[in-house]
């Protein structure tokens, strides 16, 4: 599973994308248990970042998908 | 009441947005155009900036704007809105957002645009990410003249 990586999570990542060997749907909470365990400095944005699936907002009910194209967006600042 | 779609143009760009933009036509429903500008301010927190970089998940951005635009002309009934969000390394002073709001009456306008900039601000995924200070020149040795200061 590819997840791509923005902002403040890119900087701590020191990439802008991360593959996780994950094969099936997962929640949002598994998701970022995975993201956390292979680089525990983005745990501090666990809070307040928000996960897209597919160009949208998941919410806690979200499943992905291994094929989807997953983004971590931390606060963001635009506008 | 049945309304018209609206007409929405958004876009990112790592351009500059010229400081005219030519309005599409107002339309003959058109009573208001409204136009706000951000820019980049020569001083945040007090420091002097040269510019300021903007990050961005373009295919999810743009997407964002297109919707956020589309939705809330439908709900203030607005005619058409440009919507346009700058990226990359902006400049100080120079534009970062344009938004332009065409609608029968003001109220719809203001309106419109106000939850325009609220609602991206919220949810489109572009990052101020770094500031660029501005070097200040270090003051003239000597007197206005540039002759050395006598002891």
């Amino acid at each position: 599973m590819k997840i791509l990586l923005f902002a403040q999570a890119k900087e701590i990542a020191g990439c802008d994308h991360v593959r996780l060997d994950i094969d099936r749907a997962i929640s949002v909470d598994e998701l970022w248990d995975a993201l956390v365990a292979a680089f525990d400095g983005l745990a501090p944005l666990r809070r307040s970042s928000r996960i897209a699936r597919n160009g949208q907002y998941a919410t806690s009910g979200t499943r992905l998908e291994p094929t989807d194209e997953i983004a971590v967006i931390p606060p963001v600042s635009g506008g | 009441m049945e309304h018209p779609e609206p007409q929405i143009d958004a876009r990112l760009t790592l351009e500059p947005i010229p400081p005219s933009l030519p309005s599409p036509p107002p339309g003959p429903g058109c009573g208001v155009v409204l136009e706000f500008r951000r820019v980049v301010p020569a001083a945040l927190d007090g420091a002097p900036v040269s510019a300021v970089r903007y990050d961005v998940y373009e295919s999810m951005a743009l997407a964002k704007l297109s919707e956020i635009a589309t939705t809330l002309a439908r709900t203030h009934a607005a005619i058409g809105v440009t919507l346009i969000h700058r990226h990359g390394l902006v400049p100080a002073g120079d534009t970062v957002v344009y938004l332009a709001v065409r609608a029968p009456h003001r109220s719809a306008a203001v309106g419109c645009l106000n939850d325009i900039v609220e609602v991206m601000k919220r949810d489109v995924p572009i990052w101020r990410m770094g500031v660029v200070p501005r070097v200040m020149p270090p003051p003239p040795i000597g007197d206005a003249d540039g002759f050395p200061r006598q002891a």
